[in-house]
């Protein structure tokens, strides 16, 4: 230190002479003897200009060259004094937890880390990553969904996505912002409410000490990184002048509340419904099973294949209505109709489909799969508009491919449908291998994509030495290894429907039944970890 | 009297250096100069950087010169966290140096405006501060001084304490 403050003293003792010039030596002396680096820093700012103290950061920037008499390797130049932004440049490489952990180091640092516009850009990629990430959960099939759910229900919901769209865009945002943080200050008037509140809170704050939680739930903590970003974000834009802290402060937290109070109790129950889901598959791929080579008789197959499936939707709608008759904010109820209207969508066109094969409606198939139309061209088009809005930042030509990949498998299903009831209308007579191509091409593309994508998860498991959790690749790794008992699946029913060379049914369900239950068997390993 | 295609560098403690043109041309800032100044002859002076440093940058320019990197290395930035684990063998053992060393060295990259070697010893400074895991260890480590105020701390540390619980 001392050393480094001799040089930086040496073009600072010409800057005290030239900024107060009525200085004896003695003066200049004693200034530079009290001066202290830390604590003056900001006085120094003030009165010295920007592009001086600059300088002075530099050392001997603005100063003639001297025949140095300080050894040459022996400077004492710390982090701090780097100019700002060189540390921010630095700061730039740095996770969000680390820029916070950062913050508490000092206030130079803490000011600097605090700064609006690096957390704008911070806020950005960010921004371009979790729209990219939903993206690529809806391309997945349903039961990549699930488990995707499985891990945080939130990043199913298309509410979400519209919602990350409108970050990128301030007014809309803020004021929908304005809007939860108007509704939540009402909700917690009283210090009743916020004890509740903040119990529920407290419960949901995974310990450090339970390694467990922090490891499962990494999904869910990468949100709440988001949530808090953004909150961040959003109070340093609302004031980029000194705000009231304070306030700040409270309304942060009862939105942050508000959202947790919603996610802790409807994500459990809701989880707890998930975790069975799975189970439920299963045991309807049984039922179905046996009614197609007609091990059960009676008149009501229908409705005893889908027992399992509807129990476990009950269960879900279930923890939606809890949730709503619990917090009782506009919120809670824009999401749960968003999550009523989703598993609606999925589950409709089940029941119509089975009802159909038992004759007990009449209308044509293509009536049938009505509901499945709309929901897949909700999908494609929200697919489209994503991918038109994030076309043009995405950087890399690998990203642009998987976003045309990702196009292309998302339209396929809806194509499957439609070629579907055409051909069991009679309307066309297609082959059965015809009418699956499309489903054909997606999965296969959709197993490409997972490949790649469990292949740079594993490269970075054992490249980067942090940041990278075990969970994201073990999904990856199950999302790769879904698609090909699928794959197989399809192949065997179309070869089953079509030809003679498989003559049972149960030949076609194989794959299906060594997939399912290693499926269920870890649902509830992960579940018996959460709860 | 310098070699053909050298020219004199000279730094802010009077230490001269010579150096191909074309290493020297790394730097923008020297490639700038090289454009403006006519006679080939000129001793440059390099003023903010010591003759110690500019020996190392010396250094790590005529070995990127000789052993030119890939070119993708440093685009892809649209990833979600910029990378730091990129760093090659080589500058890996350049950039392990004392901490003085390695900001003089980014001031002087930064001056010169070298981007690779900016790059490099900011991800070096990256990496050093994502193995500390509290506020303590990043003071320890680069010297900073605490200079909250202790109701200053408390806040902040309220505010937060989400960061701090995780490993």
């Amino acid at each position: 230190m001392k050393n480094h403050t001799k040089r930086l003293l040496g073009s600072k003792k010409e800057l005290i002479t030239y900024k107060y010039p009525p200085l004896t030596e003695e003066e200049v002396e004693i200034e530079l003897n009290s001066y202290d680096y830390h604590t003056n820093r900001r006085e120094l700012m003030a009165v010295i200009p920007f592009d001086i103290m600059d300088q002075l950061m530099v050392g001997t920037y603005s100063t003639p060259p001297k025949k140095a008499k300080v050894p040459p390797n022996n400077s004492n130049l710390i982090l701090e004094m780097l100019p700002d932004e060189i540390l921010w440049y630095i700061l730039e490489f740095l996770p969000i937890q680390k820029l916070l952990i950062i913050s508490l180091t000092c206030t130079h640092l803490h000011d600097l880390v605090n700064d609006y516009e690096l957390w704008k850009r911070v806020a950005m990629v960010h921004e371009s990553l979790f729209i990219w990430k939903t993206l690529q959960v809806i391309i997945m099939p349903q039961g990549t969904v699930a488990i995707a759910g499985h891990l945080n229900p939130d990043i199913v919901t298309t509410s979400n996505v519209e919602e990350d769209l409108e970050y990128g865009t301030n007014e809309k945002n803020s004021k929908m912002k304005k809007f939860f943080h108007s509704s939540s200050r009402k909700l917690i008037p009283s210090n009743v409410g916020r004890g509740i509140l903040g119990r529920v809170v407290e419960q949901e704050d995974p310990k450090p000490n339970s390694n467990k939680q922090i490891r499962l739930d990494y999904i869910p903590k990468l949100e709440d990184h988001r949530e808090i970003l953004i909150d961040k974000y959003q109070s340093l834009q609302k004031a980029s002048s000194r705000r009231s802290y304070q306030e700040t402060r409270v309304i942060e937290n009862n939105y942050r509340r508000i959202r947790s109070g919603f996610r802790s109790q409807t994500q459990k129950l809701f989880l707890f419904a998930l975790t069975f889901l799975p189970l439920a598959i299963f045991i309807f791929g049984i039922l179905l099973n046996l009614s197609v080579i007609d091990k059960i008789n009676g008149n009501n197959k229908t409705t005893k294949i889908s027992i399992p499936i509807i129990s476990v939707i009950g269960l879900m709608y279930l923890a939606i209505l809890f949730s709503l008759i619990r917090y009782r904010s506009w919120y809670t109820l824009y999401k749960g109709v968003t999550y009523i209207i989703i598993i609606s969508l999925i589950v409709l066109p089940l029941l119509l489909i089975l009802l159909k094969i038992e004759h007990a409606i009449d209308s044509s198939w293509s009536v049938t799969f009505i509901p499945i139309f709309i929901y897949l061209s909700i999908l494609t088009i929200l697919a489209y508009v994503i991918a038109f809005m994030i076309f043009k930042d995405l950087d890399s030509n690998y990203l642009r491919f998987l976003c045309i990949f990702a196009l292309i498998i998302i339209s396929m299903p809806l194509v499957f449908f439609i070629c579907l009831s055409l051909k069991l209308d009679n309307v066309k007579q297609w082959t059965w291998a015809q009418v699956f191509a499309p489903l054909f091409i997606s999965i296969i593309l959709m197993e490409l994509i997972g490949m790649l994508n469990c292949c740079s998860e594993i490269y970075r498991l054992f490249n980067v030495r942090e940041n990278h959790h075990f969970t994201l690749t073990s999904i990856s790794i199950a999302n790769c290894l879904l698609f090909f008992p699928i794959l197989i699946t399809t192949i065997l029913f179309v070869l089953w429907i079509q030809t003679d060379r498989i003559k049972s049914f149960t030949t076609v369900m194989v794959p299906f039944y060594i997939c399912s239950p290693s499926f269920f068997i870890a649902t509830f390993v992960l579940a018996s970890m959460f709860f | 009297m310098t070699e053909l295609g050298k020219i004199k560098l000279v730094s802010s403690d009077s230490q001269e250096f010579e150096v191909d043109r074309e290493v020297a041309a790394m730097s923008q800032t020297i490639k700038n100069l090289l454009e403006a100044i006519e006679d080939e002859n000129t001793a440059i002076p390099i003023e903010n950087v010591k003759g110690e440093i500019l020996e190392r940058v010396i250094h790590y320019c005529e070995h990127h010169y000789n052993h030119p990197s890939p070119k993708n290395l440093t685009e892809n930035e649209n990833e979600y966290e910029r990378r730091t684990d990129d760093i090659e063998p080589w500058d890996q053992t350049f950039c392990n140096v004392e901490q003085p060393i390695l900001f003089e060295l980014i001031l002087a990259a930064n001056y010169l405006d070298i981007k690779p070697l900016l790059d490099v010893c900011c991800k070096t400074v990256a990496n050093l501060i994502k193995e500390c895991r509290s506020p303590e260890e990043i003071r320890k480590r680069f010297k900073i001084k605490n200079d909250f105020t202790k109701e200053e701390e408390e806040e902040i540390r309220k505010e937060n304490a989400w960061c701090l619980d995780e490993k």
